[in-house]
């Protein structure tokens, strides 16, 4: 096994956590239509709960659990006060809140934790790395592989074979409709809302470990998102997930050929298909 | 009817020219109110996207980027070339303006959004990857400003501010052309109803395509002067915060009113001037008045302006 | 009627959504002046064919020439530079602006030139005026000039529709549900400018409204579930057996 397709496995691995991240913002503007220039910063909030509550708890478990849940959180109550007021505005009136509300996070991160990058410790367990015949595999990138796979799995029988993610599917075709049927159509944009925005800190407690927190990460993390959304189409989870991992390859198999072109190649990469199928891998008309 | 339009651009000019001449003393120095001009021109171009063209743009930190690398690198190669190297200046911009509105153009609503982000990092990454050109994280140092030969007379703060004036009241007296010609309606059309404009016979690709050149040279006409005035072409010229802060001071002024553009620049310079000091998390503030401004005052400063103007004549009007 | 080189001619035109299919394989031709209508149940194609003649959607198959000139790919604005002018069943003005503005800018939209002209003054647009300010007369809407179109009544905003089509000086009009919405009292007003109309101009009409269709067409092309079933004069078509199965059940 050589080393690009090495590389192109762990390449896996990076494409499953911008999956992670990716996704809440398509179900979010699949059901809501509302575009969510926040979602970076719940990334990098994802980052710093995991952080924060690993060193104070010593559970790394529980950090990544606190990940999903402080940002959920913040997605609801966020929803419920904010951006409610806004899903009749046009498109970019929820993008120019949402970058307000981006500044907003942001800024709160840095006065809580300081600006400086901050290394955020790998569990013991989890550090070490399996032999695949003479190349090391670092176990943390399993393990994240495991993670986003159990959750992209448990997303697909939610969607797919729950009430819950009937009534999203339906929605998705029209909220009108869910409300005359009776059902609580703001009860299913809170839960969505908390899950897509909690699923997004799940991803950002996941790369904690392996890229450190500092407050860029939110300003890197909205624009990986949004490429894999175009690339991928919006609304779907399938395209995410493809997308996801066409750009994790990328970026991986470039930091071994052109490390300093490795983020350039994915935006290459993205304008390439784009020009040739310029509704994206997935897209719907 | 032909005499009101002179009075009303001679009297926009005139503002255009006095906004200039106050500048200095507003800000304290002739280096930080050509600050405030050059963001006036980008926020002005982002204007003609955003408030008539209808595209919300994240691209123009690459443009006004690509102008400051431009400006560096001939200036450097060539310091001769004076104020001849604005000119290829945006040329450049126009080019670049060219090659991502094709991509991005084809795309509408938000995706549109999405790909410009996209390629403004693109641009970014580009500008990184290739430190021969660009100077990499150092950005391009050393660029000797054009010689006029009024250096003597004024001295060079003077006349380099001179300059950056001259160009921010012609520019945007031509984008105050531009949006009042018969291509401006066009855009205005395709902004309210595309739909009906393609209908009408009008190519919606080719028009929103021709403003996001024209927004693009001006743009990078910004940063060439802002270059000349640090007489360095820093990275962050290129970056993401710069396309915000772009944004963020057209909607403040107004997405459609180019003198409410200046006031918008004015606005978010002299914050970040005097709040940085006061308070290293300043941006915070400036993310609640966005959310404010959207919320509550959609069409900015130059809306409240124009809707106070509306007022007092319709008030006159009761007492006449 | 027939000439070898028909102003309009449909061939076999057809339009698929995914696997749907809602125009199968349609032929149709038109002269140079005189109304032609398009009638059928709900869901009979009329609208999907529309938007592929008008160029709104791309034709899954077929071809279509208009004045000898093949335009099957060609782009909705590159057919209204060619003369065709569609109006919407719902209406679809610029809300914001006057009714003469709208007409103006309907004017200069099948102007390319003028279009892209950035470096002159509005007023200079005088070209486009003039016609928006003849059909203004046309129409008798002079005194609704300058006011809103988004503030007018719903039946002098189908007037203004149909005005944005005259406006671009076309040779062919398609016309999408004109009467939609209309109530009694402004029946008679489109009805008798449809009547004009067809002396001047070659019409393609789509309509629900019997009583008007029967009265005022030359042609009448009857399609249900996206296909053609009849066509003919309104006296055949009234005494087709087919047609009526077709839209009132098995009553004979």
């Amino acid at each position: 096994m050589n080393i690009y397709l090495f590389q192109a496995l762990n390449g896996l691995g990076v494409g499953m956590v911008y999956f992670l991240l990716s996704v809440g913002l398509s179900i979010i503007f699949g059901l809501l239509g509302f575009v969510n220039f926040a979602h970076g910063a719940l990334f990098l909030i994802g980052a710093y709960t995991a952080m924060f509550v690993t060193a104070q708890t010593g559970s790394f478990l529980l950090g990544l659990a606190a990940s999903f849940a402080v940002v959920a959180v913040i997605g609801v109550v966020a929803e419920r006060w904010l951006l409610r007021r806004t899903y009749r505005m046009p498109h970019e009136s929820q993008i120019l809140i949402t970058v307000g509300l981006t500044f907003i996070l942001t800024e709160g991160v840095v006065m809580i934790f300081g600006p400086e990058a901050q290394q955020v410790p790998m569990p013991d367990i989890l550090a070490g790395v399996l032999m695949l015949g003479a190349y090391p595999v670092p176990i943390y990138r399993v393990f994240i592989f495991a993670v986003c796979a159990v959750v992209g799995l448990g997303l697909w029988f939610l969607f797919e074979r729950t009430l819950f993610g009937a009534r999203v599917r339906a929605g998705n075709e029209s909220s009108e409709m869910l409300n005359l049927l009776g059902i609580k159509v703001s009860r299913v944009y809170a839960l969505t809302f908390a899950l897509g925005t909690g699923l997004a800190g799940l991803a950002g407690g996941l790369a904690a470990p392996l890229r450190g927190a500092d407050p860029s990460m939110g300003a890197e993390a909205i624009v990986i998102a949004f490429v894999v959304v175009v690339l991928g189409g919006i609304g779907s989870f399938s395209g995410p997930l493809v997308g996801g991992l066409i750009i994790g390859v990328t970026q991986s198999m470039m930091s071994a050929i052109w490390p300093e072109g490795a983020r350039l190649a994915i935006f290459i990469v993205m304008a390439g298909i784009l020009l040739v199928m310029p509704k994206g891998l997935f897209g719907r008309a | 009817m032909l005499e009101k339009i002179n009075h009303s651009s001679g009297l926009f000019s005139l503002a255009l020219v006095a906004f200039a001449l106050a500048m200095p003393l507003v800000m304290g120095s002739t280096a930080t109110a050509g600050v405030v001009l050059v963001f006036a021109i980008a926020a002005a171009a982002c204007n003609l996207l955003l408030g008539y063209a209808g595209l919300l743009s994240f691209a123009q930190g690459s443009f006004f980027g690509v102008g400051s690398y431009a400006v560096g690198m001939v200036l450097k190669a060539a310091p001769g070339a004076g104020l001849a190297a604005l000119l290829v200046c945006v040329a450049a911009g126009m080019i670049v303006a060219l090659a991502i509105g094709m991509l991005s153009i084809r795309q509408r609503g938000i995706y549109f959004v999405m790909i410009t982000l996209a390629m403004a990092q693109l641009a970014y990454f580009a500008a990184l990857s290739f430190p021969q050109l660009t100077g990499g994280e150092n950005g391009l140092l050393d660029i000797p400003r054009p010689i006029t030969g009024l250096e003597g007379i004024m001295g060079e703060g003077t006349v380099q501010y001179a300059l950056i004036a001259v160009v921010f009241v012609l520019a945007i007296a031509f984008l105050r052309l531009v949006v009042r010609s018969p291509f401006g309606r066009a855009l205005d059309a395709v902004r309210e109803n595309e739909v009906r404009a393609q209908t009408a016979g009008y190519d919606v690709q080719k028009l929103k395509l021709l403003a996001f050149c024209l927004s693009g040279g001006i743009t990078a006409l910004a940063g060439a002067l802002y270059a000349l005035q640090l007489r360095s072409a820093p990275l962050s010229n290129i970056d993401l915060m710069t396309s915000e802060t772009i944004l963020i001071m057209a909607i403040l002024g107004g997405r459609r009113s180019l003198l409410g553009a200046a006031f918008g620049a004015l606005a978010m310079t002299l914050m970040a001037e005097q709040l940085s000091h006061l308070w290293p998390r300043w941006q915070m503030i400036v993310g609640f008045v966005l959310i404010a401004v959207v919320l509550f005052a959609p069409n900015g400063l130059g809306g409240a302006w124009a809707h106070w103007r509306a007022r007092r004549s319709v008030r006159a009007g009761d007492h006449a | 009627m027939t000439t070898d080189n028909p102003f309009l001619c449909a061939r076999g035109l057809g339009l698929d959504y995914g696997r749907f299919t809602a125009v199968g394989e349609v032929d149709l031709e038109m002269g140079t002046t005189g109304l032609h209508s398009l009638i059928g149940p709900n869901g009979a194609g009329k609208t999907s064919f529309f938007n592929i003649v008008s160029g709104r959607l791309p034709a899954s198959r077929g071809s279509l020439m208009f004045e000898g000139q093949d335009i099957t790919r060609c782009g909705a604005h590159r057919r209204a530079r060619l003369g065709m002018a569609r109006s919407f069943q719902v209406t679809s003005l610029f809300g914001e602006s006057s009714v003469l503005h709208n007409l103006q800018m309907a004017a200069l939209g099948v102007v390319p030139s003028r279009s892209y002209r950035f470096w002159t003054h509005w007023t200079r647009e005088t070209q486009s005026l003039d016609v928006a300010m003849d059909v203004l007369r046309e129409l008798e809407l002079t005194r609704h000039a300058a006011t809103p179109v988004a503030t007018l009544a719903h039946g002098v905003q189908r007037v203004v529709e149909i005005g944005m089509c005259l406006a671009a000086r076309p040779r062919l009009l398609l016309l999408d549900e004109p009467l939609a919405g209309l109530g009694l009292a402004d029946l008679p007003r489109i009805t008798e400018l449809l009547q004009r109309l067809k002396a001047r101009y070659a019409v393609l009409l789509v309509e629900h409204n019997m009583r008007v269709v029967m009265g005022i067409s030359d042609r009448i092309t009857v399609m249900f579930q996206g296909n053609v079933i009849a066509e003919g004069a309104p006296a055949a078509i009234r005494e087709n057996a087919e047609v009526r199965r077709v839209y009132l059940g098995s009553q004979s």
